[in-house]
Parts: structure tokens; sequence; C-alpha cells
């Protein structure tokens, strides 16, 4: 690669000097080479450039919440829901303007108004202007889209690692909590066996009433503690499954639109075969009356001619 | 770190997309506006094999239009122009500003722009005051197409007919000579070394060889040269080795029949820009009857493709083989998926079941996409391989490769079967390239079988120009091989033009056939010139080294300096994906690890090429007639 600008300024200084032009021009040209012109946007492209900024904005806002987010202990889950809900909103202010945009490009009949916020005044059917248009909506789609997913992946990486969390969690609780019920009753036996009191005796009947009684609302709250763990684990799942799903929803549902494009299509098509049947079945029953027409002049003709000349 | 034409390609014309700025490190430059991509239809071929529509959009390129097309006026958007440097292009590009169709225009040629053309378009300029649009000039150095990361093309098409036509004048030569120079210089800039340089004596190679190094020498003289300090660096470590090769080096190869997969796709089906378009089978389409004309599925095939990449260089029935194994685990994957998600037991279900259907489920869900891939991908490749099949069948192409490998194994072959193949199936071209290989196979063709040959092929309504185009070649060089010097001054004129150019090159081309058999001439010169061994076969090659002294190439000391571990092959007049494959097959099976670019003026397929000699062929004739008459 190798700039040529300057060596084209030369050329263009070198024969301006030479050409015998007035003063005035000379001067505009001169000025041409060195200031560089302001630029004027139009509406359109001054929207769509906001638009890029806020989307590169919000990029760097994920990427800088990135580490905290997939780092356990850095953030609590309701920081992380603030940030999600954030990002959403985010998202669908950035989804409305696209769209106003989209809507101004893409709208059946323009009205005035847009044509003249868009900049296409009294340019109406210029197609590649029109397709420009589409080509930036398109790109502001894709880079939203891109960031949308980069975001999506970063939350199915937290939920895999919460579900990965919670299995562990359950197998070892499980053990633990039978470790701490199960020796209790070992040293009850044998340390108060000496002590013949019958004092002592009661004593230790009502204590052992009561360990029971402990006992059995230990294992009651273990098992509840048990079944939330559970139910947590299972609403993770459901909450995974239907963020899944729920992509899988909207991909499906751009399918169908597609689908149903297409189906309008065909019944364009189907229309246009129609008339065009229509148009071969006239032409047809022309040709036959014709044919007949034909035969009834040419039998006339015949008896005629018969007649004329016996 | 191996040369990669592809990459080094794409890099360019990516910085060339973001207006000639630094590339950040996410693949975009910061500062991205929405811009209109104008090109001609040579940078179209270009851009095509190296980016997508949605690459292109990913840079910032909302539309992308042909120069010589009706264009509308898009205010607000900077155009980039990325054309030839041709008077039309310019003038089109000053009809442009005049009219102000654009915001501003950053021009990039994608060769050198000559003086005369940058003053007619600064005078352009001046008349309709209009300079303040155009905001950077820039020669992109980028004439060539990168199809494969060690594969390029020129895309300068019908070279060998210029170089080779007896009719031509001095300029003509001089001009396709000059347009392969600037396309090599391009391929050189951009990869951003200085080779040194070596071709066989004599010929159009030599050619290209000397002007390219006066050109290079002429360029490394300037202090701000396209060949900056980090290549020097490299190249100070390990320069890569530049061989040209004239097409009539080895004339055979470009006319043999092939059997390898990406060969025949190319031969065949005509794979074009890495693209190929095959008419769907008639028999799958079932409910419409083809409406006059078949409709046409075309196809990618390039290095993003895994299975093109594998079996590029099986032979065809292994192709299919290995397209049934895809398949089969193919179906074994989708099964396996469907019994994980769907397959569950009537009875208890338990919490760990319940676990492990989620995980199968989400791992279902997360494998389809690459199922689907594959799947496509699959699709494609038995589509191509049943077109393929089609083909095969009807010309019985399998026949002409078995006979063609089977004569210049033994250098000679059966009269009977010849002609049986001759007068079997297949199409017209199919028989001449045949005759053609066993011109080039046997040493001293009897006359009379050649007679039969001719009359067979006569019989089958073939074209027999480029057959006496080669045989006229081929005689002359027995004719002169006998009589030796002495009997150059009695040829006729275009003669002489044909002994310097191509005689004695034909010769090495015949014995190479005849003695390896199985390797190309062509891998075995490149093989013998990268070890760079002294006292072989290709010592008597040209030496050219664009950063020694002047005129004093011929040291010993700086000629072996191999072996290389790069190098660049080049084939003026024409290469094919057969002669790729076994270089690549070269650079593979050697130790240590070597890396080879190939590249040719043109891709050709054997139609094309035999269409070329057929030009000769009656170009020949004619002047034959024009110099007897004269006599």
């Amino acid at each position: 690669m190798k700039d040529r600008t300057e060596h084209f300024r030369d050329i263009v200084r070198r024969l301006v000097a030479e050409e015998v032009i007035n003063e005035e021009k000379k001067r505009r040209i001169y000025s041409s080479l060195i200031l560089k012109r302001a630029q004027v946007h139009t509406p359109f492209i001054t929207t769509a450039n906001e638009i890029r900024a806020n989307i590169r904005a919000m990029r760097a806002f994920i990427l800088q919440h990135r580490q905290d987010y997939l780092r356990k202990g850095r953030m609590t889950e309701r920081e992380r829901d603030d940030l999600e809900q954030e990002v959403g909103l985010f998202v669908k202010t950035c989804r409305q303007r696209i769209d106003v945009l989209k809507n101004a490009v893409s709208g059946e009949a323009p009205t005035q108004q847009t044509l003249a916020w868009i900049g296409g005044e009294g340019r109406a059917g210029n197609t590649n202007l029109v397709a420009h248009w589409h080509g930036v909506v398109l790109i502001l789609s894709e880079r939203l889209h891109c960031v949308t997913s980069m975001f999506d992946r970063m939350r199915a990486a937290h939920f895999e690692e919460i579900l990965q969390e919670s299995k562990p969690a359950k197998r070892e609780g499980i053990p633990t909590r039978a470790r701490k019920s199960l020796p209790r009753p070992a040293p009850s036996g044998p340390g108060r066996g000496h002590e013949a009191n019958g004092e002592a005796a009661e004593r230790m009947e009502e204590q052992v009433q009561e360990y029971d009684e402990t006992r059995a609302l230990q294992l009651e709250l273990a098992g509840l503690a048990e079944g939330a763990a559970a139910v947590e684990g299972k609403v993770l799942e459901m909450t995974a499954l239907s963020h899944l799903f729920s992509t899988r929803v909207l991909q499906q549902a751009q399918q169908i639109e597609q689908l149903y494009n297409q189906a309008v299509e065909a019944t364009t098509y189907i229309k246009k075969g129609n008339t065009e049947l229509r148009k071969t079945v006239d032409r047809n029953s022309d040709g036959r009356i014709f044919v007949i027409l034909f035969f009834v002049i040419m039998i006339l003709a015949v008896l005629f001619l018969d007649w004329y000349s016996p | 770190m191996f040369l990669n034409v592809k990459i080094k390609q794409i890099d360019a014309v990516v910085r060339m997309l973001n207006l000639n700025a630094a590339v950040g490190a996410s693949g975009t430059a910061d500062e991205e506006v929405y811009k209109v991509l104008i090109l001609d239809r040579f940078c179209r071929d270009i851009i095509s094999p190296l980016l997508r529509v949605s690459d292109l959009r990913k840079h910032g390129i909302t539309l992308h239009l042909m120069i010589d097309q009706e264009r509308q006026s898009i205010p607000d958007a900077p155009a980039v122009y990325f054309v030839q440097p041709i008077p039309q292009n310019i003038q089109r590009i000053g009809q442009d500003l005049a009219r102000g169709v654009y915001d501003n225009v950053h021009l990039n040629f994608v060769s050198s722009l000559p003086r005369p053309l940058l003053e007619e378009l600064a005078s352009a300029c001046i008349k309709t005051e209009s300079l303040h649009r155009i905001a950077k000039v820039y020669d992109q150095y980028l004439e060539f197409v990168a199809l494969e990361s060690t594969m390029f093309s020129l895309a300068q098409p019908l070279v060998y007919l210029q170089l080779n036509d007896p009719t031509a004048q001095d300029k003509d030569v001089e001009a396709a000579v000059e347009g392969i120079v600037s396309g090599l210089f391009s391929v050189l800039a951009t990869l951003g070394v200085v080779p040194i340089i070596r071709c066989p004596q004599g010929g159009p190679a030599e050619m290209v060889a000397t002007q390219l190094d006066a050109r290079l020498r002429d360029h490394l003289v300037s202090r701000n040269n396209l060949f900056s300090e980090p290549s020097q660096l490299a190249s100070s470590f390990q320069r890569p080795l530049l061989c040209l090769f004239d097409r009539n080096f080895e004339l055979g190869v470009a006319v043999q029949h092939v059997f390898t997969y990406r060969p025949l796709v190319h031969d065949v089906l005509g794979l074009k820009l890495n693209r190929v378009v095959v008419s769907a089978e008639p028999g799958a389409a079932g409910g419409v009857p083809s409406l006059g004309r078949k409709p046409q599925k075309s196809f990618e095939l390039d290095e993003g493709d895994p299975f093109w990449v594998a079996n590029g260089g099986a032979t065809f029935p292994k192709v299919a083989e290995e397209v049934e194994v895809q398949l089969a685990k193919y179906k074994k994957d989708i099964e396996e998926v469907n019994k994980r998600t769907s397959g569950q037991q009537v009875g208890e279900i338990t919490d760990e079941d319940l676990q492990g259907n989620t995980k199968h489920l989400m791992a279902a869900v997360g494998s389809l996409p690459e199922l689907t891939e594959r799947k496509r991908n699959i699709d494609k490749h038995t589509n191509i391989a049943t077109a393929l099949l089609h083909e095969i069948r009807d010309r019985g192409i399998d026949g002409f490769y078995l006979a063609e490998e089977e004569m210049v194994a033994k250098g000679t072959a059966e009269r009977a079967a010849l002609l049986g193949a001759i007068n079997g199936k297949g199409r017209p071209e199919d028989k001449v390239r045949l005759a053609i290989m066993f011109l080039l196979a046997t040493e001293q063709t009897p006359a009379a079988d050649l007679e039969a040959v001719e009359a067979a092929l006569t019989a089958q309504g073939a074209d027999l120009a480029p057959l006496h185009y080669v045989r006229k070649l081929k005689s002359l060089n027995v004719q002169l091989a006998s009589a030796h010097a002495g009997s150059k001054g009695n040829l006729l004129d275009w003669a002489d033009k044909l002994y310097g150019q191509s005689i004695s090159a034909v010769t090495a081309g015949v014995k190479n056939l005849l003695s390896s058999g199985r390797q190309l001439a062509l891998t075995r010169a490149v093989e013998g010139l990268m070890e760079a061994k002294p006292g072989s076969e290709t010592e008597q090659y040209l030496f050219l080294d664009p950063r020694g002294p002047k005129g004093g190439g011929a040291d010993a000391a700086v000629r072996n300096r191999g072996p290389f571990k790069e190098a660049i092959v080049f084939m003026v007049g024409g290469g094919n994906y057969l002669e790729h494959q076994g270089l690549q097959e070269l650079a593979s099976k050697s130790q240590p690890q070597k890396n080879i670019l190939y590249g040719a003026t043109e891709m050709l397929t054997a139609t094309e090429f035999l269409g070329q000699l057929s030009e000769l062929g009656r170009k020949m004739t004619a002047g034959t007639t024009g110099a007897v008459s004269l006599v």
C-alpha cells in the first residue's frame, strides 16, 4: 500500500500554476487543497451515529463488569439482577431507536416529514440511497445483536456455574448432617450408666427425652433444608431451561415470520399465475371463435361460388 | 510463521475498507462510518473469495456497487473506490466527482496508478472544482486473487495464447509480460518479502524473471519502500525462493485427465473463485418438471470447509466413501441425541434422572447448530459428488484417466486400445486430450499411428487444431534436436520464435513425463531448487537476487545457500489444481516441513486450455499457408 495523496496534490498544484485561470478560482482550489471541509450530516446519519455510540458504550459497560459478574463472590445476586435489568433496558431503548430508523426508511409511503428528516427530500425513487439506509440499519442491528448475544453467553455461563455448584453442595450436605446427628447418643449410654442414683436416673431420662425431641426436630429441619435445596436447584434449572426455551422460541418466531413472508410471496405468484391463466383462456376462446368464423365464411364462400357459376 | 497469502490479502483489504486507518484489536477500526464500496469487475473477483457481504457490513460497508453500472447519488456517505488503474475507470471517477454523487471519495487503485492517469484525474477535478471531494489516493498493490492460503491467481486470462501466438507483435508479448510482472510485484509487496528468483533459461519465464528482478531493484533503491522494516528483519533470517515456470515446461498436466477430488471439481464442474455451480439432479426435484432450464445450485468451497480440506487430494471413489461415512456418523449422532432426550422409561422418575435429563436436553440443544452445520456440509458434498458422478459416467473420464496414466508410465500405447478409446464414449474434447497425451508421452510417435488417430478423431467430429499445434511443436523439436543449431536458419520466421520460447521446454516436459511416472516434473524441479544441492539438474537455472549486487548473481556460495524453507512457485500461462496438490504434498512430506505457495496467471481447466491451444493451432496453420503462398 502506498499513499499517493500528496503526489496527487502536487500534480494539482502544478497544473493550476500552469493553467491560465482566474485568481478567484485558483484561490478556491488552493484552499480546498489545504482546508478540510466540515462534514454536515443529515439527521438520519447523526441519529445512527448516536445509536452506534450508545451500543459501543454498552459493550464497554458489559466488558467492564464481566469479570465481576462471572467471578464468585465479587457481586451479590442482587447486584447481578440490577446489572441484567440495566442491560435489558439499554437494549430495549436501542432497539426502539433502531426500529424508528427502520420505519422511517422502509415505510411504504414515507411522509414528507420523515423524508425531510432522513435527508431524502426530493429524492424519491433513489434506490441506491434507500439501499444505503437499509444497510445502515442492518449494520446497527447486527452490532446490537452481537452485544446482546455476548451478554447472553455471559449469563449462560453464570447459570452453568450455579448449577454445578448446587450439585456438589447437596452431596456434601447429607453426610455432614448424618455425622452430626449420629455420634450424639453414643456417649449417653456408658457415660451415665455408673451413676445408680434414682434422681440422677430420672434426670437422665428427662435428658434423654429432651434429647430425642431435639433430635427429631433436627432431623425434620434437616429434611426441610434438603427439600429447600432441592427446590432451589429445580428452580434454577427451570430458569435456565426457560431462558433456553425463550431463545429457541425467538428463533422459531423468526422462522415463522420468514415462512409468512414466503407464503405472501407465494400468494402473489399464484395471483400472477391466475391472471396469466385467464389470459390464456381468453386467447384460446378468441382463437376458437376465429376458427369457427373462418369455417363459416369459407362455407358461405363455397356456396356463393357454387351459386354464382353453375 | 509461514507466508499466508490469503490472510495477508484480507488484512490489506480490511485496512482499505476502514479508510486505510489502523485496525484495532477487535477487527474493526474505531472511527467507522457508513461507507459505500465501488468496485470494478476485476476487484470484485479479488474480494469475493476473501470476504462475504456480512463481513463487509462488519466494516461499515452498507452497499457495494459496480463502477460501470448506473449509480444514483448518495449524499452524506463516503465512497471507497477499489478499481484498476485504467482510463475508463478514471473517466467514471471524474464523472462521479463532477456530479457529486458521494460526499467524499477514497480512491484505491489495485496496482500502481501511472502518472499520466493521475494527471488526467487532477485536470478533471480542476475543471469541475471537485477537489475537496477526494479524500485520499492510494496504490494498494493487490493485483491478484488469493484463492487459498497457499494459492493465488493473477486472473489474467489467455496469457498462454498471447505469449505463444506466432502472429503476435513484440509489443503484445511485452504487454503480457508487463502485466504478469506487475501482478507478481503486487503479490510480493503484499507478502512483504523480497525473494530469490530462479527460473529455467529461455522462454517467457526468463523474461518475467528478469523484468521482475529489475523492477524490484528499482523499487529497493528508494528509501521509503513497500518492503518495510519488519520484513527486512525476517528476510535476513530466511528469504523465500520464487520459482518461475512456463506452461510449456510441462504441457501434459494442463490437458491430462484427473481423478482426485479437488482437480476433478475444477476440471469437470468448473470451480471458479472458490465457487462451483451444480445443476441439481433431475430425479431429486420430483414435483416440478424442469421448465426449460435446470435449477442451479451454487456452493462455496474454501478452507472453511473441513471436508474439502481433508479430502481435496483423495481420489473420487474414496471421496464418495468418505461422504457415506460422514453421513453414517451424522445419523448416529442424531440418534444419540434423540435417545437421550426423549427415551425416558415410564416409571419412577428420580431426582438424579431429572437432573440428568435437563443436562442432556441442554447438551442436545447446544449441539444442534453444530449438527445442522454438518448436515449442510454433507448435503453439499453429496450434491457435488452426484454431479461429478454423472459427468464421469457420461464422459467416461475414468477410462481416459486410466489410459493416460498407462501411457505416461509406459511411454507407449497400444494402437488398438487408443483407437478403441477414441471411438468409445466421451466428448470430442476428451478424445483430443487423450490424443495430445499420447503425442506427449511417446518419444517417437509412429506416423501411421498418428494418422489413424487423426482419422478417428475427424470421424468423431473433434477439433484437430490443438493436436496440430502440439504436433508441430514436437516435430520441430525433434528436427532441431537432430540438426541442432544449423537448422535454425532454415526454419520459417514463426518457427524461430516458437523455438526460442518453448521447444526446449517441451523436450524437458516430455522427458519428465517419461521418467517420473507419478510425480510431476514441476514438483521435482521445485524440490531440486529448494534443496539447492550442487550437481542437480536444476543447477542450470537462472539465478537472480534483487537484493544482491547487480549482475553478480552467479556466486556459487550465495547460490547454494539452501535448503529453502519457503517457496513461491509461479506458472506463467495458467496453472491448475493438480499442480497445486502435488506441491502441497511435497511441502507436507518433507522434513522439516516446508511451505510452498502456488500461483499462476489464471487457473485453467483443461477445456479452457484446449481452447487456447486450438486458437494457436488455427493461427499457426494460417501462418504456414501464408508463408507457403509467399514462397
